[in-house]
């Protein structure tokens, strides 16, 4: 207990010095959330209503042993207008896209496919985000791969672009 | 032209601060403070111009065309001075400086202990300086003088945010004070109670600043965020608490060195703690190291300059501490004694600053392991509260005991007679309002214990025509009364969320809220959307007039809340900016019981703190 | 005796009307709102805070426990959304450290009070 004034400075510096070291370090290093932890989950079974018919609809109906793209989008969303030719290439590579038409008008929905093309092969509508929910999603657009286990591959937050793409099609 | 002129008076200023100590170190002491004070004055006329470059506009001027704006009213042009990283650092080295030179100006005796303390505080005063000079100067050239500036952030624009900063800043700087009178204490080895008279003012001061700093903050964040609740434990509050705890040991371990001439060690390492947690907030608030409502986007190379001062100055105070450290005086005291509660007043104090600290940066720690969580209310209010519950009980025993040694017994019975009626007062509360849950009743019994005890001592005070120590009932009362109102507040407050369309009626239990209407209006540089509600509560009808604004330069969407106050409650509603595709608008509306306790609570401890400022003798 | 019955019976004796709201406040105030800075989700309005509170309400109409609701939504989020962290082994020390300070704390207290 009773250590040299010398000694204890030293110490002390030692001690500051360390913690400047951890403070400084963290200052640089970038806080990060993990919006990817559902890669490498199982996809869940989503069902739902249909946008173009009013039957119930999940997942498994649509899509059996193969890779498939699920993309949440709705039609007041901007960035879902940036990232919607690229949708359109993937479904010309005979790669299925499920729709998941996020808190939606359903007539303005229908009216943005028309302009804009409909890339998807069925629409589960989501009006009050449940199924982003169960998709671990934060908001619109999201896009999602599945692979043939059922396992979700790769996700992406904000529109795509032909980097993604190019991951989809490695995987198929 | 006025970028040049300014920058003159700023390196006039730095290089009478050289003089200074050059004067110290020679050992002239009048000369030395005399350049202190001159560089003090420079300072402050510096800061001067900023401001009137703010008021006039004058975007030539770096951290004016930034932060300001003609279309902005001019009282936010006056205060934009301080809403901007340069012009605050500006004001923290004046404050630094005003502190030293009332100082100088009170303290007549031109003797070596002085002449010390002017030297700590004119190298606190310079390191700053250093750094606005080098990372942050305002006063930097832009050339050619553009014609429009770029706007002040309008989530500042309020009254309650401009004068918020300034407190703040009173009460973190002056602890830079109380550091440098620590510090030449020991070098001049005068650290005893005659020194804790000196320094008292100035700690109470600073303190009392602080206080105020931080419930103007907690009433801005109630009135403006539209939340309903006056603290968050959001990081930055956080980071303001840290130096009132500190502070607030600080206060009572004075107060034993005061009275008995004891605890000099430990009173001197909690004013160096206390400024260094006063700087670790600036830190942590200015560098972008934290996620938060509050903080102030800036770049981290600052950050870096900040934390090397920190340390600096931390470490070179510790050390001068260890080194010219002797023993302190010890006096056999019993348990039963007002030192001894004092000290167990200490311990609960740095363990709710350790449980805030650990809280706001543990974040950090485990984001640097690649791992992130999240530290919200739940962890404080869990860890906090059972030891806030013996805190006020020793808060309510502790001040009747005598110093050194007393008679526990005769004490002992008044409280359990105190505490009887405190708990069968909250048993009767809960039972009637139908809210049986233990930590309320608990929260409520020992809230109630320290204000009956205090009432007590008043009467007998009166009584007894002894010495009426008023400084202390007040801040305690203070104290009791704001756990009171939070433990009322938190369990009988109501909310309700809903989303409303124009003429449409809500009803709950027995509430129902009408929306009447809404218009928009255009005014200088914003959008605002007024609406007007209807609300039917207990047979009651008033009208809440809550709306949103839009600002442009830069855009960003504020709230303004509509509040009915009653004897007893607030009625409050915050509405959020409409979704462009829908029709419906999100309120929310919020039940506040007894809010006004929290302040008047706040405003007691304020009070208390000011009488002792100016209070001699305890 | 009689007193310590009687207030075991006040106490334990707690029911309440509103509990659906009352769960769903306590639960969506323990939940950070990921896409804004520093707000539960309690507090927010946006899409994300809305949707989480949608599917509170609908988990607790479901009859699933508080827990399960948290495991799941930590399941999707990462321990990010969650306010009060959780005790594992990460979080050790955060839950620890304090109990130790107050017990080191006290322990100094009492030295210095009985070392003369």
């Amino acid at each position: 207990m009773y250590l040299r004034k010398e000694y204890k400075i030293f110490f002390l510096l030692v001690f500051f010095i360390f913690i400047f070291i951890f403070f400084y370090l963290s200052l640089f290093t970038k806080k990060k959330f993990e919006p990817r932890i559902v890669v490498g989950n199982e996809m869940p079974n989503l069902t739902s209503s249909t946008l173009f018919n009013d039957q119930n609809l999940s997942l498994k109906d649509i899509v059996n042993n193969e890779v498939f793209v699920v993309n949440i989008f709705a039609s007041w969303c901007a960035p879902c207008k940036i990232e919607h030719p690229f949708l359109i290439k993937i479904k010309n590579k005979n790669i299925k896209i499920i729709g998941i038409n996020y808190k939606d008008n359903k007539q303005n929905a229908k009216k943005f496919l028309k302009k804009y093309q409909n890339p998807y092969q069925e629409i589960l509508l989501d009006q009050k985000g449940t199924l982003s929910i169960n998709l671990g999603a934060f908001g619109v657009p999201e896009t999602f791969v599945i692979d043939k286990n059922f396992i979700i591959v790769e996700k992406q937050i904000g529109p795509i672009n032909d980097e993604f793409i190019k991951k989809v099609l490695s995987l198929k | 032209m006025a970028s040049n002129f300014a920058n003159t008076i700023l390196i006039l200023s730095l290089f009478s601060s050289f003089l200074s100590n050059l004067f110290f170190l020679k050992n002239k002491t009048y000369l030395s403070i005399r350049f202190f004070n001159f560089s003090s004055f420079l300072i402050l006329l510096s800061f001067g111009m900023l401001v009137f470059f703010f008021c006039i506009s004058e975007f030539s001027i770096s951290a004016v065309y930034e932060n300001s704006h003609t279309l902005k009213p001019f009282f936010y042009k006056f205060a934009g001075t301080w809403g901007n990283h340069e012009g605050s650092l500006l004001l923290f080295i004046v404050i630094v400086a005003l502190y030293g030179s009332f100082f100088s100006i009170l303290y007549k005796d031109i003797s070596k202990f002085k002449s010390w303390v002017i030297f700590f505080q004119n190298n606190i005063f310079l390191i700053f300086l250093i750094f606005l000079i080098t990372t942050s100067n305002p006063f930097d050239m832009i050339l050619p003088k553009p014609s429009e500036g770029l706007g002040l952030n309008p989530i500042l624009q309020d009254p309650l945010l401009v004068i918020h900063p300034p407190f703040l800043y009173l009460g973190y700087v002056g602890f830079s004070l109380t550091l440098s009178l620590v510090l030449a204490a020991l070098v001049t080895k005068k650290l005893n109670n005659s020194w804790a008279n000196i320094c008292w003012p100035y700690v109470m001061a600073s303190w009392v600043f602080l206080t105020i700093g931080i419930a103007l903050g907690s009433i801005w964040a109630y009135y403006e965020l539209g939340w309903g609740g006056y603290w968050f434990w959001d990081p930055v509050e956080n980071a303001s608490l840290m130096p009132w705890l500190s502070g607030t040991a600080l206060i009572h371990s004075l107060l034993v060195l005061k009275v008995r001439n004891q605890m000099q060690n430990w009173t001197a390492l909690l004013a160096i703690l206390t400024f260094s947690f006063s700087l670790l907030g600036t830190f942590l608030v200015r560098s972008g190291i934290l996620n938060s409502v509050h903080a102030f986007a800036n770049d981290p190379e600052r950050g870096v300059f900040i934390l090397v001062i920190i340390f600096f100055i931390t470490s070179i105070s510790l050390s001068i501490k260890i080194f010219y450290s002797s023993k302190s005086i010890n006096k056999n005291t019993s348990f039963f004694s007002k030192e001894s509660f004092l000290n167990i007043n200490n311990l609960f104090l740095l363990f709710f600053l350790f449980v805030v600290l650990l809280g706001t940066i543990y974040p950090i720690i485990l984001s640097f392991f690649g791992e992130v969580i999240s530290i919200g209310p739940v962890y404080y209010n869990t860890i906090l509260a059972p030891f806030v519950f013996i805190f006020l009980l020793a808060m309510s025993y502790g001040p009747l005991l005598k110093w050194s040694h007393d008679n526990r017994l005769e004490k002992l019975h008044f409280m359990v007679i105190i505490f009887i009626i405190s708990s069968l007062l909250s048993l009767t509360i809960i039972l009637l309002s139908k809210r049986n849950e233990l930590l309320l009743y608990l929260g409520l019994t020992v809230s109630m214990l320290l204000i009956l005890t205090i009432f007590y001592e008043i009467f007998k005070n009166f009584r007894s025509k002894t010495t009426f120590y008023y400084p202390r009932f007040l801040s305690h009362l203070g104290v009791g009364l704001f756990f009171l109102s939070v433990f009322l507040n938190s369990y009988y407050s109501e909310t309700k969320d809903f989303e409303i369309d124009v003429g449409e009626v809500k009803n709950f239990n027995n509430l129902s809220v009408r929306f009447l209407n809404h218009n928009v209006y255009k005014i200088d540089n914003y959008l605002e959307m007024k609406t007007d509600f209807e609300i039917t509560e207990n047979n009651k009808i008033f009208n809440l007039k809550p709306s949103v604004r839009r600002y442009f330069q830069p855009e960003q969407i504020t709230s303004e809340t509509s509040i009915k106050p009653t004897i007893i409650s607030n009625y409050y509603l915050a509405i959020n900016f409409p979704d462009l595709n829908s029709t419906t608008i999100g309120a929310r509306y919020y039940y506040n019981f007894f809010i006004h306790g929290i302040w008047l609570g706040l405003f007691l401890i304020i009070l208390g703190g000011v009488f002792s400022v100016f209070k001699k003798r305890i | 005796m009689k007193y310590l019955i009687l207030f075991l019976i006040i106490f334990l004796n707690n029911s309440n009307a509103d509990e659906m709201e009352i769960r769903t406040s306590n639960i969506t105030k323990n939940l950070r709102c990921l896409v804004c800075e520093g707000q539960s989700v309690y507090e927010s309005n946006s899409n994300f805070a809305v949707d989480i509170k949608n599917f509170v309400k609908m988990e607790i109409s479901n009859n699933k426990t508080d827990d399960e609701i948290y495991d799941f939504l930590r399941k999707q989020y990462g321990e990010t959304i969650l306010f009060n962290p959780t005790f594992s082994i990460k979080n050790f020390f955060l839950w620890f450290a304090p109990v130790l300070f107050f017990l080191i704390g006290g322990f100094i207290f009492f030295r210095r009070l009985s070392a003369k």
